[in-house]
């Protein structure tokens, strides 16, 4: 049976809160924390703990909304992540510190998405987009052309956009090239490496990877991309690879 | 990796040598490489909302300038010409019949014991409000009167030289109109 606003009440919760986050010195952490945390007077807790959540409601129902599909599954997420702050007497909670865990936002974000996570997770089970372990024809497809892309840019690339079908000497000179390119790839920076990730591997688009670098605009990503097509492209001719068929 | 380095991380709370490592554990770790970058997202996402409390007193100034716009302005002079105050054209409000000021005419000279005020109807059931105010633009005197014609009081002296008066009216269905100002002098 789902949860419910007033299950999520029951567990000392506000759902909705009808005032600003309180006003405190950026990235400190909130002043009812040290209380749920340390007061013996059980009241005060309680009472502490509902203005943290109260203050903390609205980004809990952003993170829950950002996981789960529809409403019932967002006020359940939301719900299970209340449950799961205050089990065992706070336990997760206990783990924050000032220092070193960023701010007690960003944490709490990271903490409740998990949560979130594990809730759809233990749900609906692991969805096939979650699960890195099974490429599809698509994906290979996908990285085939990439590879292209990064090592001999204008080339046809037609014979690596065919299906799975291709013959088994084709499949094995692509793992060779690819061994290489790996082998490049690792002495670049850590930076760049993620970056390559982000754009081959994750599929992500250039304002995607902008957002997670922090990159001012997506372009910013395609010039260090090319600059980065470049490096590689010298490297790999170096150890003899002048295109996409070693 | 734990929530607490990642959130270090995304608050850029770790040394430089240490964000390097969190970073090459990302190029390494799809889990946790998706798991960052779902959070920037989560957390770009947050910042572009904008806080009901700031949204809603936009809400309200947004109504309050559209009913501004859409409701009969009333009784502003504001944007009346200097020429259209300094001879005492009448304005008027959501087609209120106009008040016309009869005498004392612009720069008539009056027997300060015997000052008179007129001006025509606007229509049945008006009040009107007539104000008499000094060279330098203090109120001298002013009456309330469902009349058309005002006499100065006794009470009220008049000196010899420059004075104003003007006059304003409310009908009974709330709609007003009011003159400009017009001069006049007492011996």
């Amino acid at each position: 049976m789902s949860r419910t606003f007033q299950d999520a009440g029951a567990l000392g919760a506000t759902i909705v809160t009808a005032a600003p986050m309180e006003e405190r010195p950026k990235g400190s952490p909130p002043s009812q924390l040290g209380v749920v945390l340390t007061s013996d007077d059980a009241e005060a807790r309680d009472a502490a703990w509902r203005s943290l959540i109260a203050d903390h409601s609205r980004l809990l129902m952003h993170v829950a909304r950002s996981v789960a599909a529809e409403h019932d599954g967002t006020m359940d997420a939301y719900a299970f992540v209340l449950e799961q702050l205050r089990s065992d007497d706070f336990r997760v909670l206990r783990h924050f510190s000032s220092v070193g865990t960023g701010t007690f936002t960003t944490w709490l974000t990271v903490v409740a998405r998990r949560m979130c996570v594990d809730f759809y997770r233990s749900r609906y089970g692991r969805s096939r987009a979650q699960d890195n372990n099974r490429p599809s024809a698509e994906a290979r497809r996908d990285a085939r052309r990439r590879l292209a892309d990064l090592t001999a840019a204008g080339v046809d690339i037609t014979p690596l956009l065919r299906s799975d079908d291709s013959d088994p000497e084709e499949k094995l000179r692509e793992a060779e090239l690819l061994t290489i390119l790996q082998s490049v790839m690792v002495d670049l920076k850590p930076s760049d490496r993620l970056l390559l990730k982000l754009r081959f591997e994750d599929g992500l688009t250039a304002q995607e990877i902008a957002t997670a670098l922090e990159w001012p605009t997506q372009f910013h990503v395609f010039r260090r991309l090319n600059a980065l097509y470049d490096t590689l492209r010298q490297r790999l001719r170096s150890r003899g690879v002048e295109n996409h068929l070693p | 990796m734990t929530p607490e380095r990642l959130a270090a991380f995304l608050d850029h709370q770790l040394s430089p040598a240490a964000e390097e490592e969190v970073v090459a554990h990302f190029a390494e770790c799809a889990a946790c490489r998706q798991e960052m970058t779902a959070m920037r997202q989560l957390l770009k996402g947050r910042e572009k909302r904008i806080p009901w409390y700031i949204v809603t007193p936009m809400l309200v100034a947004l109504a309050a300038s559209i009913a501004f716009l859409m409701v009969p302005r009333v009784g502003r002079v504001d944007s009346e010409s200097p020429s259209s105050i300094r001879s005492g054209a009448i304005t008027s409000t959501d087609q209120v019949q106009p008040i016309t000021m009869v005498s004392p005419t612009d720069d008539a000279m009056l027997d300060a014991r015997h000052a008179m005020f007129a001006w025509r109807s606007i229509g049945a059931h008006a009040t009107y409000l007539l104000t008499v105010q000094d060279s330098t633009g203090s109120a001298l005197w002013s009456s309330t009167t469902e009349d058309t014609i005002v006499t100065l009081p006794d009470s009220v002296r008049l000196t010899a030289g420059a004075y104003y008066w003007s006059v304003a009216a409310r009908l009974a269905d709330a709609r007003s109109a009011k003159t400009g100002v017009r001069r006049f002098l007492a011996r």
